[in-house]
Formats: structure tokens, C-alpha cells, sequence
């Protein structure tokens, strides 16, 4: 059975669906993390799909949207990662009451992998974290990577600050040009936060008693260092991982074949615990 | 046509269809339009339309190959050649 | 200010996963939004939901919904086409009617949305008036247009694109289907898509009509000018305008539409306060 839920974040609202299993069937909770751009809905749906084939098992999953996307409240422009694991963290805070002897695995794909490690790393409630195209942090990051994060986060800041509109005021003295700029700054100043932030986090997980399981794809330009970086980490916290490519997906495993692939390896590591 | 005209028609085109937002001529020739501008490829869709609007070509299926827009320079040139060859 | 609720519409054996947005005071009318399809739906959900708050801000109570197969919906993506979608809207409207009371309902759809929605118009009798945000006049060529979108993901992964569309399209015609990126389409879909021709379709019956050309600057509204005149021809009340703004089902991250939404919410006001 499927139902709508939600849940308030200092003052917003925050909109998602629970799955419930046929009664008396046990399994983890799974709270389900969407990356930066996307819904509670996953990359063409793959969230969906995923939450009925574990519902099917006797798992509970929560599917929410964090703040500023999807259907939930506050604006994308006042999103960070750390108010992501705050989002997480009270999502947790709404659901465990009802479910209070399922074990909590958190299931996140592209930087809402980095949300998990968050939350895992500071939640003694997280028991499990499966991790779909984990992005590197911290220490992990390459110089790529980090351009092509500062350009994203550039070009959808830039798109705000630069609009036509935005220029037309800027013309008639309309618009506080120090602001502007600021603002631009204050993005890029984040992004330095984020990878204190990030590095942060990897330690704290020494905290975490659960397993990992990563999967990656092999045409995803971030693979070669993500799969490197979270191997190294789990190997020098003790941490048990599983670790899966999947031979020719892209970072959003853009296919069926490879989301079928994504949803069967999940489902037996899911069982497997 | 000469390349340099390509050239400057094609950075206009990626400013203002790829919502770069920068001016033209602040677009480098051989500067990675991935790596160093940011497009993706919901963007290089936009850009295959646009070129096939503003030259007046046809991008043959069979020739959808990353390193023809791997920089301006490239795009060019693989834009010459199809202009020449119609 | 307006009321958010979510809402669990039954459709047969089949349920529609929605977002109702009740205005605080007087409501005026009631609209349903029409999601395209694919990536667009994706990429044009947040500003779907800024224009559901703005409309509801203003006066006009709103239903956004995903059809069968699609988004929170029941059902799985392949088991679904135009046909049952265009239902989906109706049963939507028919929904919304019992949720606020009044008889003054509109559509309003994006894309393929859109489209589903301008061919559903005739098919709910109390529908006072339908928006129409850059609807797709000829399905053919806007699937050509998607498997184009596959072609450059294929590059953008592979480096060359592995397929080309002359083979997908054989695929589909002769009856197997194809993954169009996650998405299953099979000879059902691509027909009834391919077969789309507002033109053709042009309303029988006077509607009010609103048609909005969404471009960042210039190019004017070719192909909306000839809806326009073929439903002008069916008796239809057409407004057609231009709303400068980036095609945001085609962008991620960080987008505002604030003229596509206004013109839109001053058009509907002058609609409900005249009548």
C-alpha cells in the first residue's frame, strides 16, 4: 500500500509517499535520497520502481523530496548539502516512531550519496547506506570534478543572477550590484565550505556500524576516483562494503537494462543483511 | 564561407542557445565545451538543432561523435565540412 | 497564500497520485496541470509547482497529477499511452469539479502535456478554458526530436552514438519496443505520439483558448499562429502571446519563470472576473 505523508523542517513542508508491505512481513525501513537536480521519483522513476520491488520483500520505504525540489517547500536557491541531511535526519525523526524495530538502511543516488555518508556519519539510527553513483568528497574530489561542480553551480546561479530581466534592472540602477556579486562569491565560498564539510564527514563515519554497498557505472567520468576513495575509506575504517560496476551505464544509469541491473543487485544486498 | 566566420556565428549560437549567458567572444576556440563550459547533454541537444538551424545542415545520425563539439575549434571544422560537402 | 494537500484519485483499478492547491479565500476556478513526458516532465517539475502556488496565491484552485505509469502513479510506464492519459485528465477534471464546488474549470498543460490536454478539452463538457504552454503540434516530429536527445546521451557516454534513429524507428514499426533512455516505448506509444496533429484536431466547439510561445527572445510563434487559425476556424476564442523564457523542460538546476507565469495568471484573471 501506498500512501502520501509529510513532514515539517523549521517551518516548511516536506512532501513524500510511504510504501507499506503486506502486514507481518519484516524488513528494513530504506529512506530513499534524490541527488541535486532530481524528486523523490529517481532518475527516469528508478525510486519507484525500486521501493515496490523492496515493499514486495516487506521492507518500508519512504520516498521524499528534499527542500526547494519536487513538491516540497523553501526555494532550490537556499539549498546546501547540509540542509539535505537536515531534511534526512527528519525524515527519520517522522518515520522510525511508526516503525520502531525495523533497522534503517538509507538508498541514495548522486550527491544524495553525500547526504547519506552526512547523516550515517552523525545518526546512530542509520544501519545501512546503499549508495547508487556515490560522487567523490572531500579529499576524493579530483580537479575536474571540482571544476565541473563549481561550472554547474555557476551556470544555475548565473541563470538566476543574469537573467534579462535581472540586467534590464541592473541597467536602470535597479539592482544592488554589490549583492549580486556577493552572492555569485557566496556560492563559490560555499562550494570550499562543502569540501571542509565533506572531509568532515568522512571521518565522522568511523561512528558507523553498518554495511555499504556502492554501485557504479562504467561510463560515469567520476567512477575511476569515487570507486577508489570509498574503498580506500571503507578498508581504513573497517567497514564492510559491497562494490558493483555496471558495465556501460552512465552516471544516472540512463537504460533499462542497467536500471534492472541496479534494482537486482540492490534487492540481494537488501536480503542479504 | 571562411572558418573564422563559422567560428564567430557558432560562439554566438553557444551563448545565447546554451544559455552560457557570457559574451561571444569570451568563448575560447579550443577551450573543452564540457570541461571548461559547463555543457551537458541536454544542452549539446540544443546545440545540434541550432546548428543544423543556423548553417543550414543536416548532422547525419551516423556522425553524432563527441570530439566533432569537443571545443569550437572542432565544431568548425566538422561544420566546414558538411557546408562543403552540400 | 494557498493550502497544499496530496491527494489519491482512483482511476478503475488504477490510482493518481496528485497535489491539490486550495486557495485561502474565495476560489474563482479550478484548473488541472498536464505534465509532459520523458526528461522534460523531470526537468519542468519545480516550475510546475511555482506556477500551481502562484495560481493558487491568486485566486485559482490546483490539481497537479501524474498519469497511469508515470511519476507516484500506480501502474508501469509501458502499459500506458496517449489514449489513457488523455482518460487520466478527465477523470483529473472530473476530481477537481467535486473537489472545489464550481463549474468553472480549466486545463492547463506543458508540451506533450499540452497536447493530451488540448485533445482532452473535448472530451469534458463543463471545460470553460485551456492554457497551453508551448504545446507539441506535430507528434512526429517531437519524437524525432527525443530520439535525437537519446542519439546525444549515447555520444556524451559512449563517445559515438551506438544507434541511429533509422534503426530505432524499425525497431518500433515493425512491433519491438525500444529504451529511450529508462523510458520503455513500445508501437503503441510511438504511434499514438507520432499521430499527434493539433492542427488537424482543431477544436469543434468555442473554447477559450490560451496559447503561449516559450522562447528566451525572437523567434516568433510560426507554428502556434497556424493552431491558432485552424481553431479560430472551429469557433474557438484563441489568445496567443509570447512569454520570454528559457525552454526550461529542456534545463536542470536553478530556473525561474516569473513573465510565463504572470501572463498566464493575468490572462485566467481577466477570464473569471468578466463572467
Amino acid at each position: 500500500m501506498e500512501h502520501p505523508i509529510h513532514f515539517k523542517v523549521n517551518d516548511q513542508t516536506l512532501y513524500g509517499i510511504v510504501h507499506e508491505p503486506e502486514p507481518d512481513r519484516a524488513g528494513p525501513l530504506v529512506v530513499f535520497l534524490h541527488g541535486w537536480a532530481g524528486s523523490r521519483l529517481g532518475p527516469h522513476r528508478m525510486f519507484v520502481h525500486m521501493a515496490r520491488r523492496l515493499t514486495a520483500r516487506g521492507c518500508v520505504c519512504l520516498r521524499f523530496d528534499f527542500r526547494g525540489r519536487g513538491d516540497s517547500g523553501g526555494t532550490t536557491a537556499d539549498a546546501s548539502i547540509r540542509s539535505m541531511i537536515a531534511d534526512a535526519t527528519a525524515a527519520l525523526d517522522f518515520i522510525l516512531p511508526q516503525y520502531p524495530e525495523r533497522q534503517v538502511v538509507l538508498l541514495a543516488i548522486c550527491s544524495g550519496c553525500k547526504v547519506a555518508i552526512g547523516a550515517a556519519a552523525t545518526d546512530a539510527r542509520v544501519g545501512g547506506l546503499a549508495l547508487w553513483s556515490p560522487e567523490p568528497m572531500g579529499p576524493m574530489r579530483d580537479t575536474s570534478s571540482k571544476n565541473r561542480k563549481s561550472l554547474d553551480a555557476l551556470r544555475t546561479y548565473g541563470r538566476k543572477l543574469l537573467r534579462l530581466e535581472t540586467w534590464r534592472k541592473l541597467l536602470t540602477f535597479r539592482i544592488n550590484v554589490r549583492m549580486v556579486k556577493k552572492a555569485v562569491g557566496a556560492r563559490e565560498a560555499a562550494g570550499q565550505r562543502e569540501i571542509h564539510d565533506e572531509t568532515l564527514w568522512l571521518n565522522q563515519l568511523r561512528n558507523f556500524k553498518g554495511r555499504i554497498l556502492c554501485i557504479h557505472g562504467t561510463n560515469d567520468p567520476e567512477t575511476a576516483a569515487s570507486k577508489a576513495g570509498y574503498t580506500s575509506l571503507c578498508s581504513r575504517l573497517g567497514i564492510p562494503q559491497e562494490v558493483h560496476e555496471i558495465t556501460g551505464a552512465n552516471h544516472s544509469f540512463y537504460g533499462l537494462d542497467w536500471e534492472r541491473k541496479v534494482i537486482d543487485l540492490t534487492d540481494t544486498w537488501m536480503v542479504s543483511r | 564561407m571562411t572558418e573564422e566566420n563559422i567560428e564567430d556565428r557558432l560562439k554566438r549560437m553557444i551563448a545565447s542557445r546554451l544559455f552560457l549567458k557570457i559574451a561571444p567572444e569570451a568563448i575560447e576556440d579550443n577551450k573543452s565545451l564540457m570541461d571548461d563550459y559547463g555543457v551537458d547533454s541536454v544542452s549539446l541537444l540544443e546545440l545540434v538543432v541550432g546548428i543544423e538551424e543556423e548553417f543550414g545542415i543536416v548532422i547525419p545520425d551516423e556522425e553524432f561523435s563527441i570530439k566533432h563539439f569537443a571545443t569550437v575549434a572542432a565544431l568548425a571544422a566538422f561544420v566546414g565540412s558538411k557546408m562543403t560537402a552540400e | 497564500m494557498s493550502m497544499e494537500q496530496s491527494v489519491l484519485i482512483p482511476r478503475g483499478r488504477d490510482t493518481l497520485s496528485g497535489m491539490l492547491y486550495r486557495p485561502e479565500g474565495e476560489i474563482r476556478c479550478g484548473m488541472v496541470m498536464c505534465n509532459p513526458l520523458f526528461e522534460e516532465r523531470k526537468s519542468s517539475h519545480r516550475i510546475m509547482v511555482d506556477a500551481a502556488r502562484a495560481f493558487a496565491a491568486n485566486g485559482c484552485a490546483v490539481l497537479r497529477f501524474d498519469y497511469c505509469g508515470c511519476g507516484d502513479s500506480t501502474g508501469d510506464f509501458k502499459d500506458f499511452s496517449c489514449p489513457d492519459w488523455r482518460e487520466d485528465i478527465t477523470h483529473a477534471a472530473r476530481f477537481m469539479t467535486g473537489q472545489i464546488g464550481l463549474n468553472r474549470l480549466g486545463l492547463l498543460g506543458l508540451r506533450l502535456g499540452a497536447s493530451l490536454a488540448f485533445e482532452a478539452a473535448q472530451m469534458i463538457e463543463s471545460l470553460e478554458f485551456t492554457v497551453l504552454w508551448e504545446p507539441i503540434i506535430h507528434g512526429r516530429r517531437h519524437f524525432d526530436y527525443e530520439l535525437r536527445r537519446k542519439l546525444v546521451r549515447e555520444m556524451v557516454t559512449f563517445g559515438q552514438s551506438r544507434v541511429t534513429r533509422a534503426t530505432l524507428l524499425k525497431d518500433l514499426e515493425d512491433g519491438r519496443p525500444i529504451d529511450l533512455d529508462g523510458y520503455a516505448v513500445n508501437s503503441r506509444l510511438f504511434h499514438d505520439i507520432t499521430t499527434i496533429d493539433l492542427i488537424k484536431a482543431a477544436a469543434q466547439r468555442p473554447r477559450k483558448v490560451l496559447l503561449v510561445h516559450i522562447a528566451p527572445s525572437g523567434a516568433g510563434p510560426r507554428e502556434l499562429s497556424a493552431l491558432k487559425e485552424a481553431s479560430l476556424d472551429g469557433g474557438a476564442h484563441i489568445d496567443l502571446i509570447s512569454a520570454e523564457e528559457d525552454p526550461f523542460w529542456n534545463l536542470v538546476g536553478l530556473v525561474e519563470c516569473p513573465s510565463l507565469i504572470d501572463k498566464t495568471k493575468a490572462w485566467i484573471n481577466l477570464l473569471t472576473s468578466n463572467t
